[in-house]
């Protein structure tokens, strides 16, 4: 197990790809890559693996409302086409998949989810308080 | 013999809330019959020996026997009546579309108005729920037999109360945190308020019907497990309209594009429009077009236009007169402010920077020959593109099949839109024992087919189970 963190505070400092890229260099028969996290790294993942030519499948948690394919809200453009995650997916060839794209969709609702965490914390604090 | 009755062609209007002030509130726009009123109205009624209004209406209700009960004050022989062939009346009587079902084929519609038979369904079914006749609704004793529902939509409902009420064992499986499907998550509280769904569905569980909520069939179990070790003797797939329909143009990938489905059941379901002090958020914009023109188009824009829309618009690309809307909510919606672009077909929408929508290029169109639906078709009228300003676009263009249920079950035959096979005769799948109705067999329809063939299939399955 390859074990990386941003600020070297466990396992080596750094990202994902450093040891993917040495690994893939080193070991030509490794034959698929999976990617599973948020989706700057599936994104750096399929870069990095592109250029070596190896398969690679990313697990899409895109924003859903029922996550059964009624609300067509995690679609996502791969190979061109216009995909489901929920039913058509998770699993995408991570080649095909137009992140860029994607990582904006995933930003819709920023302004929200912010003042859905202040609220949270806003809350917290008046029951520390013992306020409610 | 009485004297024969005068004819009384005027039908007797319902109060309505206030066009503005509706517009910014989700109460119901229409207030229904009062006692005196729904009596007058009931009055009018000539109750023909042949009755056209029965063949009209897809579950066959009794509709000169409930009529005449109103007429003659005995609200609860007319909840009987309507009960006999459907479990919502309070459902129905809201959201049928009565002007081609019962009320088109009404001898008084030839030469004045139809009687409403849809406003006294509503008022029977509100006159029982405010009676609370829902809690003397007494449990069937159960027999052997167990039968699985898969949806808790119209279809679902109109199945499991007739094989609960035959005394099968139905559980009902419910992909949602929620019961009551499409009337839940899909119609808005202006036109169907949620507590009205929540109430008649009571009535199942009190008949004894279990629910099982948050439980996708297809996933967490399939069709052959209901069948197999769980020890079910007969299914009904009752799953509904499926997946959104895009249109297929440039930059539908854009943050403020959403499918109709997404928009209402944000809103409807999960009431966004509470947020923050709900969970789920809702981005409505201040320029928002709603493409198509059918009911699910307009609750959308009317939907959009209480949130605040400044510009809550239709595009559609053929005219009013081929609007698939009910005229009652195309008129509402015009009261309310909504603007219409009619002839006019969406071509590519514009995004900014950050991946939002500003603006959405159209083109204009006109109407050719009529096509193979009988609709006159709309042809492109070249060069005549122009540019909309919108923040937010809403596709309300129908839906295709889920692919869920028919993916997980080897041996279900789908006809080539995903579409699920069933008899004619009982609403049997090509599997035994498996019967589907609804949207799912038919595609995008109404609450009250779904539940014509949620009831069929209910008959079917107690021949099949030799009850």
């Amino acid at each position: 197990m390859y074990i990386t963190t941003d600020d070297g505070s466990y396992g080596r400092k750094g990202l994902v790809i450093d040891p993917l890229k040495e690994l893939l260099a080193k070991h030509k028969d490794i034959k698929e890559v999976v990617a599973i996290g948020p989706l700057i790294m599936m994104k750096a993942t399929a870069d990095t693996t592109r250029s070596f030519g190896v398969k690679t499948i990313v697990s899409l948690n895109t924003i859903m409302v029922d996550g059964m394919g009624m609300c067509g809200g995690c679609r996502v453009t791969v190979a061109g086409k216009d995909q489901f995650a929920c039913v058509d997916g998770p699993d995408f060839d991570a080649h095909q998949v137009d992140f860029n794209e994607l990582m904006k969709r995933q930003r819709r609702f920023v302004k929200e989810e912010k003042s859905s965490l202040e609220k949270y914390h806003h809350e917290c604090e008046l029951k520390k308080a013992g306020k409610i | 013999m009485s004297e024969p009755k005068k004819v009384n062609l005027k039908r007797v209007p319902t109060k309505e809330q206030d066009p503005h002030a509706r517009a910014g509130n989700f109460n119901e726009v229409n207030y229904g019959y009062d006692a005196a009123e729904a009596k007058d109205e009931a009055g009018r009624c000539l109750f023909c020996k042949k009755p056209q209004c029965v063949i009209g209406c897809p579950v066959m209700i009794n509709i000169p026997g409930f009529v005449n009960a109103i007429s003659k004050g005995d609200y609860f022989e007319a909840y009987h009546i309507l009960m006999d062939s459907n479990v919502m009346p309070a459902v129905c009587g809201r959201v049928c579309p009565q002007e081609t079902q019962c009320e088109e084929r009404c001898i008084l519609g030839k030469k004045g108005d139809a009687v409403s038979v849809g406003k006294l369904e509503r008022f029977v079914g509100d006159w029982a729920i405010k009676q609370g006749l829902v809690k003397d609704v007494k449990p069937v004793q159960k027999g052997s037999k167990k039968v699985a529902i898969v949806g808790s939509g119209p279809s679902a409902i109109a199945c499991a109360h007739d094989l609960a009420r035959a005394g099968v064992d139905v559980t009902v499986y419910e992909a949602l945190h929620t019961a009551g499907g499409v009337l839940k998550y899909g119609i808005p509280n202006f036109r169907l308020p949620n507590e009205v769904v929540d109430i008649e569905l009571e009535k199942l569980n009190k008949l004894g019907v279990k629910f099982e909520l948050n439980k996708v069939i297809g996933r967490i179990f399939t069709i052959p497990d209901l069948l197999g070790k769980m020890g079910f003797n007969a299914v009904f797939i009752g799953t509904g309209a499926g997946t959104p329909k895009f249109m297929g143009i440039p930059g539908e990938g854009l943050n403020g594009m959403l499918s109709s489905n997404e928009f209402l059941t944000r809103v409807n379901l999960m009431e966004a429009y509470k947020f923050p002090n709900v969970d789920t958020p809702v981005v409505v914009g201040k320029k928002v077009a709603v493409v198509g023109a059918g009911n699910t188009a307009m609750d959308s824009v009317r939907t959009a236009k209480r949130l605040g829309s400044e510009h809550a618009m239709i595009v559609y690309r053929r005219t009013e007169k081929e609007a698939p809307a009910r005229i009652e909510e195309l008129h509402h919606a015009m009261e309310e402010g909504i603007e219409f672009y009619w002839l006019t077909a969406p071509v590519k929408i514009n995004g900014d920077e950050n991946g939002w929508i500003k603006s959405m290029e159209c083109i204009k169109m006109e109407l050719g020959p009529p096509d193979e639906s009988g609709r006159r078709r709309p042809v492109e009228i070249k060069g005549s593109n122009f540019t909309m300003d919108v923040d937010m676009v809403i596709c309300a263009l129908g839906t295709s099949s889920n692919p869920i249920v028919a993916q997980t079950t080897p041996g279900l035959k789908v006809n080539k839109w995903g579409y699920i096979e069933t008899s004619e005769e009982n609403q049997m799948t090509s599997i035994p024992g498996v019967f589907a109705g609804g949207d799912i067999v038919t595609g995008a329809a109404t609450v009250i087919s779904a539940m014509g063939a949620g009831r069929k299939a209910a008959a079917g399955i107690l021949k099949f189970l030799g009850i």
